[in-house]
């Protein structure tokens, strides 16, 4: 098997924790002790999902003297939108094509009878 | 919370189908009835397999004027002739698991759930997609256990696939 270990927008939204936290640190950063407070799991559970939101690129680290600032990078989850939009196109065109089907097949076995 | 800006990524589909609910479920469950229908029109469709139960796999090919791509559907919950569930992903010719063919950034498994009802005739079809929910390290414990679960029949698919193509060509 030829799956690789990504790190992508989408591991980002797959976990609810992590979706908080995007939605927390949206509109102002916040450093992890700040963000931590608003979760009832333990902190390194916490640093361990910005570690995640890090790599799949949704998260930056800015150090301010000894505060480190995480701040969310909204522009990577422009992927997602893309994403659904390929896929609503994709099954509304298999759709059509059913919708075809099921007319074609009624049609013929009404004219068998 | 107030402000959110973190779409989930998943997707909902609401069609009705002029149609008994047992045809519709049909169209999905029997080789014959998919294969006259899956594929975007223009393109030409190969199921190379279908298993249509739970833990059931189909592979099928897409040859779009000579763009070819592989996907396979494996199903993981049956419910006649109400729900289907499937994991949906793109794969290479012998059926492993690849990322898409697109430019864009396309999640590497779907899962999709298709819910069906009937009412006076009239089929409504509701889809739910969305990426699975794995962790990398989920995909690796996972990729490592069908490498050797599959080490076995990766000769068979290889097999079908030449089988497969010699038939039809």
């Amino acid at each position: 098997m030829s799956i690789e270990a990504r790190r992508d927008v989408f591991q980002a939204i797959a976990d609810p924790t992590r979706r908080q936290i995007i939605n927390l640190i949206a509109y102002q950063s916040m450093n992890l002790n700040a963000i931590a407070e608003n979760f009832s799991i333990s902190r390194p559970a916490v640093s361990q999902h910005i570690k995640i939101l890090m790599e799949c690129g949704m998260v930056m680290v800015r150090q301010e003297g000894r505060e480190r600032y995480c701040e969310a990078r909204l522009d990577a989850l422009k992927e997602v939108s893309t994403w659904v939009d390929q896929y609503r196109q994709f099954w509304n065109t298999q759709f059509d094509s059913l919708d075809h089907y099921l007319n074609q097949i009624q049609n013929n076995n009404q004219s068998d009878q | 919370m107030e402000n959110q800006v973190t779409p989930k990524a998943e997707l909902k589909i609401v069609r009705q189908f002029k149609a008994p609910q047992p045809l519709v479920y049909n169209a999905f469950a029997s080789r014959e009835a998919f294969a006259a229908w899956w594929g975007p029109a223009g393109s030409t469709l190969t199921v190379l397999s279908f298993d249509f139960r739970e833990g059931g796999r189909t592979h099928y090919k897409l040859d779009n004027n000579g763009l070819l791509m592989w996907a396979l559907f494996r199903y993981q919950k049956i419910q006649q002739p109400d729900s289907i569930e499937f994991l949906s992903s793109f794969t290479d010719p012998e059926g492993n698991i690849s990322s898409s063919p697109f430019p864009i950034d396309f999640p590497l498994e779907v899962h999709n759930r298709i819910t069906l009802s009937e009412t006076n005739g009239i089929t409504t079809l509701t889809l739910h997609a969305e990426p699975v929910n794995a962790t990398p390290e989920q995909e690796k414990t996972f990729a490592d256990l069908n490498t050797s679960m599959n080490q076995g029949y990766e000769g068979t698919w290889g097999q079908l696939d030449t089988y497969l193509a010699k038939v039809q060509a």
